[in-house]
């Protein structure tokens, strides 16, 4: 029931702690199910409903992690083509969601970026910011005015600090501070224990604080 | 407990990971240390500045994107599954692992001799006209062979050896009736897997185009209609399989990828088709079921197009009317 209730608020109600929505929860559980069942079937409407049901969450883990929406829809893609191969043999010892997390961590842990695919990619500073400006626009949607303006500076030093940690401190970081997950869901997504994740997070904290600390 | 350990405590406080008792044992530590109190501030201070300036949401263009690329993905790992793999699958029970991997040995030695004769004759020497004898239909053309993205394996020659890889592509002419089952193959299997959209818009439309109205399809055939209806990116496919889908007997199949469309497709005019679609059948008491009212319902409520809620209502009106 524990495992249950973790999973639970990990994917559907961050933030909440209402008991009434034990009921949502089940139902939740139950549709899963169903939609793994007639994917196994073969039933493609169902895989793809099962993907919509998620795939915000991973795009958004993806984006956040890479800050490249390029590399994010690269991940995103990843993740599913490995569900759907895998998914005949998932066992239900485990919510999908649960796995499906797992696997997101996993693909973006081990991704490979497509600008250091690149042998031309330039990692001066002109073309980081160039790249912040025009992932903002696509994640956004909104104007680039914002990206001249004061704070994109800040912006940039910010977004180039938590890329200079390492793979898993930056994925606890993002997934703590900017998916709002809590130490135990992070632990549980990234199969490690709280006191590991609890560590990385310390880590990373004092490196960003370091590395910004002219800024506040 | 140390200063080390309030410190760690202070971290977890701002990311709300205390527990009450922590939180007051926190506290009371507070009162007392001026440093804590400052390093709380710090790091309330560090953390809004990361949060304000690192963060960004995820836009509704970007997942739309995600998702077409992945349906393509699918559809490629669909039809790459359905040849080989499922091939294995089926016969997975008869075979033991050696006779497998003395199967896959003979197979690769079948490849090696057919990409040898393919890519070791002549140009010249290509045969130019062939009847290809899986394909029923009354003349099948081959054109010549087209070797295509050559790869050297060693890129400095040794003793005047040279190893590559190559794609050798084979254009097979084919002539026959619309209706003949060879026909429709391929042109099913041109819809899945062809990579132009405009080719698949074609194969559709001669696959509609002829045939009378109450002739049941092949199987395959409908899969492939089925699945252009639901996931080929481009709209004017899936619009022309549409058309097509509603020649053949209305049965649960196809019910089921209309509904599929109604609630998930993303282009409007589809839907609004879906729904015209719909209409007469539900009217008639032929397709009149729950799964179909609570679809033209969940449209009518909660769909962001005005026209569609519009139409989905009218609908759903009458046939609560009747």
């Amino acid at each position: 029931m524990e495992f249950f209730q973790v999973g639970h608020n990990l994917f559907f109600n961050q933030g909440s702690n209402s008991v009434s929505q034990t009921g949502n929860q089940n139902e939740e559980l139950m549709l899963d199910l169903d939609l793994i069942t007639k994917a196994r079937q073969g039933d493609a409407m169902a895989f793809e409903q099962l993907v919509y049901r998620y795939d915000r969450q991973v795009l958004s883990i993806a984006a956040r992690y890479v800050q490249s929406a390029e590399d994010a829809k690269d991940i995103y893609q990843e993740v599913f083509l490995r569900v759907y191969r895998a998914l005949p043999k998932f066992e239900l010892r485990s919510e999908f969601s649960t796995w499906l997390f797992r696997i997101t961590t996993n693909v973006c842990l081990t991704h490979r970026s497509r600008r250091k695919r690149h042998t031309h990619a330039s990692l001066d500073r002109e073309s980081d910011e160039d790249h912040g400006a025009s992932l903002s626009e696509r994640l956004t949607g909104s104007d680039t005015a914002d990206q001249h303006a004061e704070g994109a500076d800040i912006t940039f030093h910010v977004q180039k600090a938590v890329n200079a940690l390492s793979p898993k401190l930056k994925m606890v970081f993002t997934l703590k501070h900017y998916e709002g997950y809590k130490i135990r869901e992070i632990a549980d997504m990234m199969e490690c224990t709280e006191g590991t994740v609890k560590k990385y997070l310390f880590t990373a904290t004092k490196k960003l604080r370091n590395e910004l600390e002219e800024i506040f | 407990m140390n200063h080390t350990q309030y410190k760690e405590m202070l971290q977890l406080s701002v990311l709300r990971e205390l527990g009450d008792e922590e939180q007051q044992v926190l506290a009371r530590h507070l009162q007392a240390c001026e440093a804590c109190r400052k390093e709380l501030e710090e790091l309330v201070k560090f953390s809004t500045l990361v949060h304000q300036r690192g963060s960004f949401e995820t836009s509704d263009e970007l997942l739309r994107e995600a998702r077409q690329e992945l349906r393509v993905a699918i559809r490629l790992e669909r039809s790459r599954r359905s040849g080989w793999e499922e091939f294995l699958e089926k016969f997975e029970f008869l075979v033991s692992p050696r006779v497998r991997m003395a199967v896959g040995g003979v197979a690769m030695l079948a490849a090696g001799v057919l990409v040898g004769r393919l890519g070791m004759t002549p140009a010249e020497e290509v045969p130019g006209i062939g009847v290809t004898p899986a394909m029923s239909s009354d003349a099948s053309l081959r054109g010549e062979t087209r070797i295509s993205n050559v790869r050297f394996l060693n890129p400095e020659p040794v003793n005047g050896e040279v190893e590559f890889t190559f794609e050798a592509v084979t254009p097979i002419r084919m002539r026959g009736q619309v209706n003949d089952p060879a026909v429709q193959k391929v042109l099913a299997q041109g819809l899945m897997n062809d990579q132009n959209p405009g080719t698949r818009l074609k194969a559709v439309s001669t696959l509609g185009n002829f045939g009378d109205q109450s002739m049941v399809p092949d199987h395959e055939i409908k899969s492939a209609l089925i699945q252009a209806l639901k996931s080929d990116a481009n709209v004017g496919v899936r619009k022309e399989a549409l058309r097509v889908l509603q020649r053949f007997p209305l049965d649960k199949e196809v019910r089921d990828a209309l509904l599929y469309v109604l609630r998930l497709e993303e282009n409007p005019a589809m839907r609004i088709d879906v729904i015209n679609a719909l209409e007469k059948p539900v009217l008639d008491g032929q397709l009149r079921d729950d799964d179909v009212l609570n679809a033209l319902r969940e449209k009518m409520q909660s769909d962001d197009n005005n026209y569609i809620r519009l139409r989905a209502r009218n609908v759903y009106e009458e046939v609560r009317q009747q």
